[in-house]
């Protein structure tokens, strides 16, 4: 079955949405996405190592993300290490610009009722 | 791109170098799917060790935030993706047409809870069975080995949990003290208390809002059944009240049993009437006579520990007609009882402290004649819980301490067994891991064999302390009164449980595994041997090391005891334990004067001396070696021509009544002048005789003979005894009478005539014949004086020294059975490991014969690894030693805690047996045929 016919968007998990978010614009590993998350979210979500990679596999095995090369530049890492390196996938940004519209949708119809005098 | 998002990683990427991971975090990794490992294992572990460097990490504090962050995560995660794959199974089983590994599995999968982890875990079950069943032997001995450490250390945690951790029966038991009178210059141990003093101390200590009253007096007791001497307690009416004791039948001894009008009643402890009365179920309201009274049945108490000593029955002061004595009750000297009290709500024991020490400073100075400056009396107060254990607490904890060392060292020999048979599975294992088997499944198998053999072993292990639980007992009650308490109940259990827990995850953890690099390395034999065998014997080297080490130090303890019991077999009483019997034939004071019990005693004194098989006769206050009784306090002296210097104690002397024969009958020597003759009496002057230690005390090297003693405590006028002087007539050798590992005292013997009989109640014998013989004449003679005359503690002097020693004697007993048994465990190590090692060199010993080498250079090689071995265990050994020997230092009598002889001998010993164990694996080593071992690679 090909992952790009899935048809309902659901909602994503927090751990889904943020490590999504993370490898969008460039490639990073494991523990760079977690610390990227952190600091996005000022320390709010903190992910744990096992929900971290058993949700990267997952997501590889949805087709959000694939293993990819470490990125050009990064002269912090030495080459030819074991890092795993994951990068977002074309499907993985349509579920991730998918996932952005539901929730503003949802933030604004919260915002109407919110807004309604009692 | 620099910055916090490109961590530099100080810990190292995941790279081909394998570094040992830290057993915590190999923990953590059993908490995923192996599946899930294999893929990812090196992450984790790296991902973990940065984690762990965080700010938010740092510290103790940060660390255990760490490991429950850690453990949350993983425990969620991992079951997420177990149920996953279950999910994915029977969705693939439906015809989902899914495949593992791609598509929609997506992380909203639920139900079937712990279907996962049951399903693995039951697996794992069948196939650790299934293992065990083709390798019987390997279970066997692995389930008996740890079932016997499990078993011992179980008792021994059973007898710490019963004496000395459980809370007593006692209600609100925490609140519960003893109060000790005691003069430690002048060497009383226990001065008891009179009632004045108890009045006073009641009164000055508003913390203690109860005080009750105990006197130990032995009472016959005739018209139950035969008459029958038993142990009485004679209590106040709050003493039941305040030690929180209930009746079991019928009531305890109140308030309204006080008083010399009260009628006698008796309550009768729980254990005297099981034991004794045959739990008598009608015993409530059946009357006896006691001390020429009559006194009435009126409860059973509920069980409970005795203490000071072990009591038969209760009874109020209106039975005993020495507690209602005048003298008995205003006399501030007449110490005669023991104290408990209850802390009050509110109170702590420090304060009663201060408030005791204020009232006796008071009362000390109100009362100089009753308390000399130089003894230095003083009152403590001891919660009694802990005066109940402290006799124990050293015992029982070495011992407990022993048989954890010796399951350690059967844990290392297990664990060695395991590595040995981890390692010929190793082509096995190694094939799994690099096909993506993943290390995490095999330990995982690990851990479910083990388990099954450790509860195993710890099932075998309960059964052996439940059957031993009656020896246990008898053991423990020689050193308190709570060993009747030690049961098997939920703690011993939980225990026993928690050892097998903690033996299995150490063998499953302990073996190094194959990694998933090592491909090629592994496929060919002599790969597998360097890479996993170098790690493996490292591990059972330094196993082997730590068994020596804790031997050596068992084998020192068990030293130090058995050198402590030679010393006190090498003690000389100071009197012939042969062919000597001792028995106590208190006589029936009710109703007799003095002069009637006075002559009844002499004759049967006559009666014994003229039978057949019996040399000598004599009777005496003080039976040696029985532990002394009442009359074993020192009381004061004064000796003519000597002030005692300001400020030390008092002089005091050992009270003792003999009557003429009595040195002769236990082969005490009479150094100067004479011993008693019939001549003393009642009307002659007044004489004593003293012991060496005494007279060399006060008189040196001049004869003391002639000289003057006088009984000036105020304790001997109630045994009809003046404060004149007498003149002493003789010095005898001086004997341990308080027993063989007591000091030497001073003793003034006087005359059975010359004092009131009522104390004087035991008859020793000497006889010609096997005492068992001599016996029932003696019985019967005695008999035919006074057919109510109950006759207790027969027993010889020998049988009563024993017995003396034979606490201490099953200490060592026990210690050393557990020592050597280490050692045997420990010998079997080192030969196993050696025989391992030469095992796998056989190409190389046959390598080395092939090119000229001694058979006797290669067999001396084996056992210098062995003695290397060794030697490293010696001085790991030795530092643990040193701190038990310190340990032990109380229990030890005549030897030093650090004694040279022991540690060196018990070095030798261990060397040459570690030499020893190392001779057949060096045999078959230097007989390794060259050709063979080629030809076998």
């Amino acid at each position: 079955m090909d992952a790009s016919a899935n048809p309902t968007p659901r909602p994503l998990t927090p751990a889904t949405f943020h490590i999504l978010l993370s490898v969008s614009e460039r490639s990073a590993h494991g523990y760079e996405i977690k610390r990227m998350v952190e600091e996005r979210t000022g320390g709010a979500v903190l992910l744990g190592a096992g929900t971290l990679y058993a949700g990267i596999r997952r997501m590889e095995g949805d087709g959000l993300i694939r293993e990819t090369e470490a990125p050009e530049g990064d002269g912090d890492v030495e080459p030819g290490s074991r890092w795993r390196f994951y990068g977002i996938t074309p499907h993985g940004r349509r579920v991730l610009a998918a996932e952005i519209d539901r929730l503003e949708s949802d933030l604004r119809a919260a915002r109407a009722i919110v807004r309604r005098p009692a | 791109m620099p910055g916090p998002l490109h961590p530099h990683l100080p810990g190292g990427p995941p790279d081909g170098h394998r570094r040992p991971e830290p057993w915590g975090l190999r923990l953590l990794l059993l908490l995923y799917p192996g599946w899930f490992r294999a893929e990812t294992e090196e992450q984790l572990l790296a991902h973990w060790r940065l984690q762990r460097r965080e700010a938010r990490y740092a510290g103790w504090l940060g660390g255990l935030r760490f490991w429950g962050h850690a453990i949350t995560d993983g425990v969620s995660a991992g079951m997420g993706l177990r149920l996953e794959a279950v999910q994915h199974r029977i969705g693939a089983r439906r015809g989902g047409g899914h495949e593992i590994g791609s598509g929609a599995r997506g992380p909203w999968a639920r139900g079937l809870r712990g279907e996962a982890v049951v399903e693995a875990f039951l697996r794992d079950t069948r196939h650790a069975l299934r293992g065990l069943a083709k390798n019987p032997g390997y279970a066997f001995v692995f389930v008996l080995t740890l079932g016997l450490g499990i078993g011992a250390n179980t008792a021994m945690f059973s007898a710490v949990n019963g004496v000395l951790l459980r809370p007593l029966p006692h209600q609100d038991g925490e609140r519960l003290v003893y109060l000790r009178h005691f003069a430690p210059a002048a060497g009383i141990e226990n001065a008891l208390f009179s009632v004045p003093e108890i009045e006073d101390y009641r009164d000055g200590t508003p913390s203690l809002d109860a005080v009750a009253e105990f006197s130990a007096l032995t009472f016959t007791m005739l018209g139950y059944d035969a008459p029958r001497r038993v142990r009485a307690g004679i209590v106040t009416g709050n003493y039941f009240g305040v030690m929180g004791l209930s009746a079991t039948l019928g009531r305890t001894i109140g308030p309204e049993d006080d008083g010399d009008g009260a009628p006698a009643v008796i309550v009768v402890s729980n254990a005297y009437w099981r034991n004794e009365l045959g739990s008598d179920p009608d015993i409530v309201g059946k009357t006896v006579a006691m001390n020429g009274r009559t006194a009435t049945f009126v409860g059973v108490s509920e069980p409970s520990p005795p203490y000071p000593e072990r009591t038969d029955i209760y009874v109020n002061m209106a039975t005993s007609p020495h507690h209602l004595d005048a003298s008995m009750n205003h006399d501030r000297v007449h110490r005669m009882t023991e104290v408990f009290a209850r802390v009050a709500s509110g109170a702590s024991v420090e304060s009663a402290r201060s408030e005791i020490a204020v009232v006796s400073s008071r009362i000390h100075e109100d009362y100089p004649e009753a308390y000399d400056a130089g003894s230095r009396f003083e009152v403590t107060v001891t919660p009694l819980k802990a005066q109940l254990t402290s006799r124990a607490r050293p015992t029982l904890l070495l011992l407990l301490a022993t048989a954890a060392f010796v399951l350690i060292i059967a844990c290392a020999n297990l664990a060695n067994l395991t590595l040995t048979r981890v390692l010929r599975r190793n082509h096995e294992l190694a094939i799994r891991v690099s096909l993506g088997g993943g290390r995490g499944a095999i330990r995982r198998e690990l851990l479910v064999e083990s388990l099954v053999l450790s509860l195993g072993g710890a099932a075998v292990g309960l059964l052996i302390s439940a059957v031993s639980l009656d020896l246990l007992v008898a053991f423990a009650s020689r050193f308190s009164s709570r060993a009747s308490e030690i049961v098997f109940d939920g703690p011993v259990f939980g225990f026993a449980f928690l050892a097998a827990v903690l033996a299995s995850a150490f063998f499953t953890l302990l073996p190094p595994l194959p990694s998933g690099d090592r491909f090629g390395g592994i496929l060919s034999r002599s790969g597998a041997r360097t890479t996993v065998g170098t790690g493996a014997r490292r591990v059972q080297r330094a196993l082997v090391v730590a068994q020596i080490a804790t031997s050596f130090v068992l084998l020192i303890g068990a030293g130090l005891l058995v050198r402590t019991m030679a010393h006190l077999n090498r003690v000389d009483p100071g009197f012939d334990t042969d062919q000597v019997l001792t028995m106590s034939i208190p006589a029936n004071a009710g109703g007799r004067t003095s002069d009637q019990v006075r002559s009844h005693y002499l004759a049967v004194l006559d009666g014994v001396r003229s039978l057949p098989g019996v040399e000598s006769a004599a009777l005496t206050s003080v039976v040696p070696l029985s532990g002394g009784g009442m009359l074993s306090t020192l009381w004061e002296i004064d000796v003519e021509g000597h002030e005692p210097a300001p400020g030390s104690p008092a002089p005091r002397a050992a009270f003792r009544v003999v009557t003429p024969g009595y040195f002769r009958s236990l082969g005490i020597e009479v150094i100067h002048g004479r011993e008693f003759q019939s001549t003393d009496d009642t009307d002659a002057q007044t004489v004593v005789v003293i012991n060496e230690a005494m007279a060399k005390a006060y008189f040196g090297d001049l004869n003391p003979i002639g000289r003057q003693v006088a009984w000036i405590d105020d304790t001997v006028k109630f045994l009809g005894l003046s404060k004149d002087f007498r003149t002493v007539v003789g010095v005898v050798a001086d004997t341990r009478d308080n027993g063989l590992d007591a000091d030497v005292g001073h003793a003034v013997y006087t005359p059975y005539p010359q004092v009131t009989p009522f104390f004087t109640d035991a008859l020793v014998v000497r006889v010609s014949r096997d005492p068992a013989q001599v016996l029932p004449s003696i019985r019967e003679e005695i008999l035919s004086h006074d057919p109510n005359q109950p006759i207790a503690n027969v027993a010889t002097i020998a049988a009563l020294g024993s017995e003396s020693v034979a606490p201490r004697r099953l200490n060592a007993t026990l210690l050393s059975a557990f020592a050597l048994l280490a050692l045997v465990i420990s010998a079997v190590g080192i030969g196993g490991v050696l025989a391992f090692s030469v095992g796998s060199r056989r190409r190389e010993f046959g390598v080395r014969g092939a090119l000229g080498a001694v058979r006797r250079q290669i067999w001396s090689g084996v056992v210098g690894e062995g003695a290397r071995l060794a030697l490293a265990g010696l001085a790991l050994g030795t530092v643990g030693a040193l701190a038990l020997s310190r340990f032990m230092a109380s229990l030890l009598v005549g030897v030093p805690a650090v004694d040279p002889v022991t540690f060196v001998a018990v070095g030798l010993l261990l060397s040459a047996v570690a030499v020893l164990a190392a001779w057949i694996p060096a045999w078959r080593a230097a007989s390794v045929s060259p050709v063979e071992a080629m030809a076998a690679e």
